[in-house]
């Protein structure tokens, strides 16, 4: 999938941001200053540069190939998901249950088996918290589900 | 809201007479709202030590971070997760005071959204100029302001609106002159100021006493006057204070703890009387003054009351500088 | 001056036994800790503070063990970023450029070794400038000012045009997000919130580790999913080009140059490390006119020189928080903070006062770096030898540790999701053909040159002429002039050169 599109997109988006960029910057509040530049000047400036440089990327894209291959793409989207659940479960679950969920999920999808992927993440998941975690004294979720 | 408040805490105080309280703690944490190594984790490490060798805690008090905004995102946090959590003190200053004033800790978040528990200690602000520099006085100062108030340069480790541009405002306000004719540079942090000093770059520096004490020593920089209701002890008895010069000027930057504003009333006077307890012991005193913090001791009640009369005190503050509607 | 006198007395301190052993203790944890991506020198640093106090050290002990673990921590640094492509915190992203392609090219353990010797110098070097001028360093770096830093700031771009790659508007589009990323947060000059949604999260801005480690290690993970075959990687042979130790000397003026570099920019209170080694290397791109285009494809110049400078910066950083008890990066805060609560004030005094924990301090650094340099190298094969573990294995276990990193610093979901974002983010930049780098430098630098701006504005009330009414400014000025002028005057000499002499060398 090589296609000079991927890059229009992205420039069109950063115009997009650009502008929106902007728009906050000047809607800003300011009591007083005690420079002539305030807090929005610089804000705009990059704004207006970056609008340029999107509209330069609409105008002269390069081609960009995407997957090559269906199974990558799904890998990466599982991949995605993955580390959104571990994020949003890292608090509620507590580290030792999330991490041994993600470990095991994430080695899967790297082809290992079901038995060694679970078994590596219960061992990842002790090792952290009792080893980095306990260990080096570092603040690390109990989880409030479980006994929290 | 705020008698319902009262009438709870005088409740828990009987309880606490009665000696009916069974309340302990199974896991005392105290968050310092900011990175490891500031001011928010020198104060919750007080708490840590002091309780700690005083003997008043039934096991160990942890001590976590949650830096941002000068405590407001561990304001947020303890507004909704742990919002009636009886094992957690939070550390806050006059500064996070100043921010809630401003309405800078949250949406809809205000003074009373929390249980003020008690203070560690106070730090004050300070006048202060390099060694070499021609003002002699408080009074030297505030002439060449009066004078031409953008012509002297203030500098200080924080934004239009944070406690060193307070003080700034106060001590020209105290003269009559508007801050927003000074010229004033903001710094990051106390550090930043001192060096901006040191190298000339600024020429009055309205910080704080205790940071001072290195560059007193070395004789690097002069403390002109110092913004605490009275006299300081040793070594900083030999500052005026601001008052005493004839300019009603005064900041008192407190440190202290609150809760979340569902904790029960039985853990709250527990905790309260840790500290109350603490206060009367010669450890707390010898560890806080390790900090470099002074005498200020408030808990319960009162704390509440003292928290509650600063915010409206800077609310006002704000106000009248046009920062806030 | 009895300079040397006053070492030999450190010496003394620094060898006793105690302090010897604390000094391993702490080169080996900063090392484990720097290695770690996403636990970084900060971390390592606090976590042994507390401990160190409640153990009741004596004052020199302690400091001896932090200081330890803060330049174990930059040693360990390069390990990541070199194999994983993951740099552990941002002084270590320009480290990737050209040590992550030669471990992709087999040559992982001769980047290894050749950036621990680079480490070294860099950080021995730094220490003899600091043993010689450290006094007098410090009045410099104070009458630094804001204009100055603008000046400053204004050079390190224009060194950074080097990094251009393939597409230069894909570079500045990077370098534009990250200085835009920077603007978020409560404005430091007016207290305005800028960008931040109501968020509190962002009122301090948008952190530093945050987007190194979104940036880098999650997109990262992404891409190992992405390209990962089903098969096992073809053994990458790790110890191809095992590095002679001769081979350092070849780079000895290059080291050098970075080297001091790397340490007046460390010296500056707020610069560090990260601008350090991307002046370094930028500078070196420009000198090696012609051939230049190795740099990002794994030249091992691209490799010593931000990591020589980068050590040599965390040095530097130590001298204005030793001789005026000012800070100059986030992790000698800390040990300035660690300094305070042993009672110990930093400042000019410490060096009459205590002059036992000063050159006690100052040489436990020399004493560290040859621990470091001797616990370094043998383990080379070993590190190198993470690149032939499976992904199966190293993918979890990496996001693990960088989930841990953050939420142990930031205590926060809203981190992790933030962190995740911006590696998806990275992801697609990459896919598209961006460099990571500028966005971490835009980052970084950003915020600096807005602030001393209209610092220096504040400060002259609005007068522009002040950026130019300083020395020090102008000889920066004239620089970044200069690097932005030199690849066409050195094209149009190396054409002259090329007509009246065959071509040289191709290869090394």
């Amino acid at each position: 999938m090589r296609s000079a599109w991927w890059d229009r997109a992205l420039g069109a988006v950063l115009i997009a941001a650009a502008l929106a960029f902007i728009a906050s910057a000047n809607s800003l509040q300011v009591p007083f200053q005690y420079e002539p530049l305030g807090p929005k000047a610089f804000p705009i400036l990059l704004g207006v540069i970056l609008a340029v440089c999107g509209g330069v990327l609409v105008l002269r894209p390069d081609s960009v190939t995407w997957f090559h291959d269906r199974a990558a793409a799904w890998r990466v989207l599982a991949g995605a998901v993955i580390l959104c659940l571990y994020a949003a479960l890292f608090e509620p679950l507590g580290f030792i249950a999330s991490t041994a969920l993600m470990v095991t999920a994430m080695a899967r999808l790297f082809g290992l088996g079901v038995v060694p992927a679970a078994l590596y993440g219960v061992v990842l998941g002790l090792a952290g918290y009792y080893g980095v975690g306990e260990g080096m004294g570092l603040n690390l979720p109990d989880g409030r589900l479980f006994g929290g | 809201m705020r008698v319902l408040l009262a009438t709870a805490v005088a409740a828990g105080a009987m309880t606490f007479a009665a000696g009916a309280s069974a309340f302990e703690p199974s896991q005392p944490e105290c968050i310092a709202p900011a990175s490891p190594g500031g001011g928010f984790d020198l104060t919750c490490r007080i708490a840590q030590r002091s309780l700690e060798a005083v003997g008043l805690l039934p096991s160990p008090m942890e001590v976590t971070f949650m830096p941002g905004g000068i405590g407001a995102v561990a304001y947020a946090h303890m507004n909704s997760v742990r919002i009636d959590d009886p094992d957690v003190i939070v550390a806050l200053s006059s500064g996070s005071a100043l921010n809630i004033a401003q309405g800078k800790f949250g949406v809809g978040l205000d003074e009373t959204d929390a249980r003020w528990l008690a203070t560690a200690g106070a730090d004050f602000g300070a006048v202060i100029v390099r060694a070499d520099s021609d003002f002699q006085s408080l009074g030297d100062v505030l002439a060449a302001v009066q004078a031409d108030p953008s012509g002297i340069v203030f500098g200080a480790g924080g934004s239009i609106g944070s406690q060193d541009w307070m003080k700034a405002a106060l001590l020209v306000g105290a003269v009559d002159v508007d801050p927003r004719e000074l010229r004033y540079v903001a710094y990051e942090g106390g550090g930043e100021s001192k060096a901006a000093l040191l190298g000339g770059h600024i020429d009055v520096y309205p910080g704080d006493v205790s940071e001072m004490v290195g560059e007193l020593e070395a004789g690097t920089m002069r403390i002109l006057a110092v913004l605490a209701p009275e006299r300081l002890p040793e070594p900083f008895a030999g500052y005026p204070t601001a008052q005493e010069l004839g300019y009603d000027v005064e900041w008192t930057i407190f440190r202290g703890y609150y809760m979340g504003q569902d904790v029960s009333d039985e853990a709250y006077d527990w905790w309260v009387r840790q500290f109350e307890t603490l206060y009367q012991d010669p450890e707390f005193a010898r560890v806080r003054t390790e900090q470099g913090l002074f005498e200020f001791n408030l808990a319960g009640a009162a704390f509440d009351a003292y928290v509650r009369e600063s915010v409206a005190d800077m609310r006002e503050l704000a106000r009248n500088a046009g920062l806030i509607e | 001056m009895d300079i040397l006198a006053l070492l030999a007395q450190g010496f003394a301190v620094a060898l006793s036994p105690l302090n010897i052993g604390l000094l391993l203790l702490g080169c080996f944890f900063g090392t484990l800790v720097g290695s770690l991506p996403g636990i970084g020198p900060i971390n390592g640093v606090a976590i042994l503070l507390p401990l160190a106090y409640s153990i009741g050290l004596p004052a020199e002990s302690a400091i001896i063990l932090l200081a330890g673990v803060y330049y174990g921590a930059e040693y360990g640094g390069r390990i990541s970023s070199i194999l994983l492509n993951v740099p552990g915190d941002a002084s270590a992203v320009m480290t990737t450029l050209d040590g992550h392609p030669m471990a992709k090219r087999g040559e992982a353990s001769r980047a290894l070794a050749l950036s621990a010797m680079a480490s070294f110098i860099g950080g021995t070097s730094a220490l003899v400038l600091m043993t010689i001028f450290a006094p007098l360093l410090g009045r410099v770096a104070v009458g630094f000012g804001p204009q100055d830093y603008v000046a400053l700031m204004v050079f390190a771009f224009a060194c950074l045009a080097t990094l251009v790659g393939s597409r230069p508007l894909k570079t500045l589009i990077g370098v534009l997000i990250g200085l835009m990323l920077a603007m978020v947060g409560i404005d430091g000059g007016t207290g305005v919130m800028r960008f931040t949604f109501g968020i509190p999260n962002l009122f301090d801005g948008v952190e530093f580790l945050v987007v190194v480690i979104g940036l880098f290690a999650v997109s990262e993970a992404l891409l190992m999913l992405e390209t990962w075959s089903g098969k096992r990687i073809a053994d990458v042979p790790i110890a191809k080009g095992a590095v002679k130790l001769g081979e350092i000397l070849r780079y000895r003026l290059l080291m050098l140059r970075a080297a001091v570099i790397g340490f007046f920019i460390g010296v500056l209170p707020g610069t560090g490390a990260s601008i350090a080694s991307a002046v370094a290397y930028g500078v070196e791109k420009r000198l090696a006119q012609g051939e230049d285009d190795r740099f990002g494809k794994g030249d091992p110049r691209g490799l010593v020189a931000p990591e020589t400078a980068n050590n040599a910066a965390a040095a530097g950083a130590m001298v204005p928080m030793l001789t005026l008890g000012i800070p100059g990066s986030g992790t000698t805060a800390i040990l300035l903070g660690a300094l305070l609560l042993f009672n110990v004030t930093p400042g000019p005094l410490m060096f009459e006062q205590r002059p036992e924990l000063a050159w006690g301090l100052i040489a436990s650094m020399y004493l560290g770096n040859v621990a470091l340099l001797i616990l370094n190298l043998p383990l080379v094969g070993v590190f190198a030898r993470l690149l032939s573990v499976p992904r199966a294995y190293l993918v979890p276990l990496m996001v693990a540790l960088t989930f841990i990193g953050v939420f142990s610093l930031y205590g926060a979901t809203f981190d992790l999701g933030m962190m995740i974002v911006l590696g998806f983010f990275g992801y697609l930049l990459r896919k598209m053909g961006f460099t990571l780098a500028p966005v971490i430098l835009g980052l970084v630098l950003g915020a600096l040159l807005e602030t001393n701006l209209r610092r220096a504005l504040s400060i002259s009330d609005g007068d522009w002429s002040i950026l130019v009414s300083t020395p020090t400014g102008v000889v920066f000025w004239i620089g970044a002039a200069l690097v932005a002028v030199s690849p066409f005057v050195l094209k149009a000499l190396a054409h002259r050169r090329k007509i009246a002499s065959l071509p040289v060398k191709d290869d090394e």
